[in-house]
């Protein structure tokens, strides 16, 4: 029981930290069989203070990563900063609807929450309708 | 009499004809930001060492607010791994995440992830939770733990 308790002591979880931050545009289309896909963001940080943010890019389901050309592909924003970031994807002719994300990198000894904000980039596919359904 | 009306009609015609509209126009944006609330941790397993969870005596649950434009859809995607944990041998851990949120109730999941779409209101609260089990009657070893869930908002 001595045993048990100590285990139970050492394993708590102590941190979780979500970031404030946004992306703009959010919904962006293309024309249907679209080979290369591209736009500049900007990656927004509401945090007051400095943050780091990376690019990540998915396709039809945030379970399947696309690769993408992002330039930066991780930046560091100052508190309540912005800067504009570019996007380059091979659709390789693939309509669907890609997500372009910035994810918070969370900060040493964060861990149990990181949020993603992403804009819906739809090639042949309406970015507003199509993902998931209303509850 | 017959000339006034001549005038009168003629005036309205001239008047109808210089019609116009102006246009309102705007922008809706989906759009989404987090805000952290609070702290999320496993609590003691004395009471099962099989088991780490944030309903365990002493812990709680990771609570993520956020507002919003449009109509985004959340998405909640809940840890299959730890991100820090001591070796754990032949433990294959089994997490299983919950969610509910002030304006949606609890969420459904489908393997580790579940979504929703906002389609009133301006802001939510997201109560998250999380067990993790070592599928056996092995005892999860001393050390500290630590996993990640992911909200996403598109």
């Amino acid at each position: 029981m001595v045993k048990s308790n100590l285990v139970g002591l050492l394993c708590a979880l102590v941190t979780s930290v979500a970031g404030a931050h946004g992306i703009a545009p959010t919904r962006l289309e293309a024309p249907s069989g679209s080979k290369l896909i591209g736009y500049q963001f900007k990656a927004m940080n509401f945090l007051n203070r400095a943050a780091t943010y990376r690019v990540e890019c998915y396709r039809n389901a945030l379970a399947f990563p696309q690769p993408c050309l992002a330039m930066p592909k991780q930046f560091r924003l100052s508190a309540n900063g912005s800067r504009p970031f570019r996007v380059r994807l091979d659709t390789q002719s693939k309509d669907g609807l890609y997500y372009i994300c910035t994810a918070y990198i969370p900060e040493p000894g964060e861990a149990s929450v990181v949020t993603r904000t992403c804009a819906r980039f739809g090639v042949g596919v309406d970015p507003n309708t199509k993902g998931a359904e209303p509850k | 009499m017959k000339k006034s009306l001549l005038a009168v009609a003629l005036s309205l015609g001239v008047s109808a004809a210089h019609a116009f509209s102006v246009d309102t126009t705007g922008r809706v944006e989906n759009a989404c930001v987090f805000t952290e609330v609070s702290a999320g941790a496993f609590g003691t397993n004395a009471i099962d060492p099989t088991k780490l969870s944030t309903s365990h005596v002493g812990g709680t649950g990771p609570v993520v607010s956020f507002t919003f434009t449009g109509q985004p859809t959340l998405a909640i995607t809940g840890p299959d791994s730890f991100s820090t944990a001591p070796t754990l041998g032949e433990i294959v851990p089994v997490f299983t995440t919950v969610a509910s949120t002030t304006a949606k109730g609890s969420l459904t999941f489908t393997g580790n992830s579940a979504s929703t779409v906002y389609t009133t209101g301006s802001s939510d609260t997201v109560n998250l939770g999380l067990e993790v089990s070592t599928g056996s009657d092995t005892n999860f070893p001393a050390g500290d733990f630590a996993a990640a869930t992911t909200l996403t908002c598109s």
